[in-house]
């Protein structure tokens, strides 16, 4: 039996507590989000000029990594879509332009200036530096979004950070411990708290399972005891704003669907 | 996901599987061991970058390694949809808070 | 000529969160005298892989600004 909770939730970040399953599940969720889910990038770009201070591969690198709002369901993957074209269709590929040129003075160029033509593709933050320009300095040129996977480039990962922990178990021997407060000092997330003359275990889930508490017990064995559930997980996604998290769960699951039935299909035909 | 056998017998299979990794098959063996009648399974993946993954089944005897292999994925499917629903109920409990 | 210029790196190195939006704000209340720790607890910054990006980071383009700037100067009588 599957148990799940959302602990926390933000428009970008979300915490599971994940109950019944196995190490071997999670950790192919959490591969497949960061490899397998499409996401937006820029990934052509033709520059029509460029007399900025930075050279045009790192105008261009710097556009690739600006991360961009994905719409998955109006687009497909190019190696994927019928238009079979190495320069892609409007199916496969959003054309992002930009052109500015500093009239007056010094002026920054920011990923607002890039102008989409879908207005549900644009980058994440309208306030990303991209250049700075000198006076009658000017960029012009056009970049080509498109569907990718994480596994290819990094651009591609819809997540900065997506990772799990076992769920800790602490238990403090009220027999053994003498509250020498020893634990509580060596403690890095401050999990032990002194209440009276006896520790009590706080905030359980900021524990990093170091282990430090019990090396750092007097006592012979540990008053300490730090264990963690096998079957239970902490587990931690953080969107780099290309995707909705609850989405990336979803589509993680649905490509894990798609394997499965691709797998059984393929099996069932080879003899 | 093209599957090309390289060894069968009547209770061993040896299948290359293309374009995976361990992204799938760890999860597939996880499943193929919970299974009582599978004698050994296991995946190997000779070169990270430039191989395919071989997945090894071994039955004790009386089952099909196939078969076993059919029913391993047939599991993973069922746990994946309760993954789903509970994730889904789990969002609307947040959305509740 | 080529010269290595030097502007606020878009992603994080080791993570890959967004930093690029977060350098003009954080420049700006360091100037004024606030706290580095807080700004960046501020900027929601958790990480410290996030964090040494803004702490570390010497924005260069400016002063391979300056004689572009003066050049310009130069030439309008």
């Amino acid at each position: 039996m599957v148990e799940i909770e959302v602990v926390d939730k933000t428009d970008n970040t979300i915490r599971l507590f994940i109950r019944g399953v196995d190490v071997s599940f999670v950790n192919t969720l959490r591969r497949l989000i960061l490899t397998e889910i499409p996401s937006m990038a820029v990934d052509d770009v033709v520059i029509l000029e460029n007399s900025s201070v930075l050279n045009d591969e790192i105008l261009v690198h710097r556009l690739g990594l600006t991360p961009l709002t994905t719409d998955l369901d109006s687009y497909n993957l190019p190696e994927e879509c019928p238009c079979q074209s190495e320069f892609g269709c409007n199916l496969c590929r959003v054309a992002l332009a930009l052109n500015v040129e500093a009239v007056e003075g010094t002026r920054t160029v920011y990923s607002g200036d890039l102008v989409s033509e879908n207005p549900d593709v644009k980058p994440v933050s309208d306030r990303i530096c991209i250049v700075k320009l000198v006076q009658d300095q000017k960029v012009k040129l056009e970049a080509y979004a498109r569907l990718g996977k994480g596994k290819v480039h990094a651009k591609w990962q819809p997540v900065s950070m997506c990772a799990y922990k076992f769920f800790p178990q602490i238990k403090i021997d009220g027999k053994l411990c003498d509250a020498c407060e020893d634990c509580v000092k060596v403690c890095p997330k401050a999990v032990f708290v002194k209440v009276g003359d006896k520790i009590e275990v706080r905030n359980v889930t900021d524990c990093t399972l170091c282990e430090d508490c019990m090396d750092a017990c007097a006592k012979d064995p540990s008053a300490v005891e730090l264990t963690w559930d096998k079957n239970a997980f902490i587990f931690d996604i953080e969107s780099t704003g290309a995707l909705p998290v609850e989405r990336l769960v979803r589509e993680s699951l649905n490509i894990l669907d798609k394997k499965l039935k691709s797998f059984l299909k393929n099996l069932k035909k080879v003899k | 996901m093209e599957i090309k056998i390289l060894k069968k017998t009547s209770n061993e299979l040896k299948i290359e599987i293309e374009g995976e990794g361990h992204t799938f098959c760890n999860v597939l063996q996880k499943a193929l061991l919970e299974d009582d009648a599978i004698e050994m399974a296991g995946y190997d993946i000779k070169h990270p970058l430039t191989s395919n993954p071989t997945v090894y089944v071994r039955t004790k005897g009386k089952r099909k390694p196939k078969a076993a292999l059919i029913d391993a994925a047939k599991k993973m499917q069922k746990q994946n949809n309760e993954f789903k629903k509970s994730f889904e109920r789990a969002l609307k409990g947040w959305q509740r808070k | 000529m080529e010269v290595n210029v030097i502007i606020i790196p878009v992603r994080c190195f080791t993570c890959g969160s967004l930093i690029g939006d977060k350098w003009e704000d954080f420049a700006m209340r360091i100037k004024q005298g606030e706290d580095a720790g807080n700004v960046l607890d501020s900027l929601g910054m958790k990480r410290y892989c996030c964090r040494r990006m803004l702490l570390s980071h010497v924005e260069i383009i400016d002063e391979i600004l300056k004689f572009y700037e003066e050049t310009k100067k130069r030439e309008t009588p």
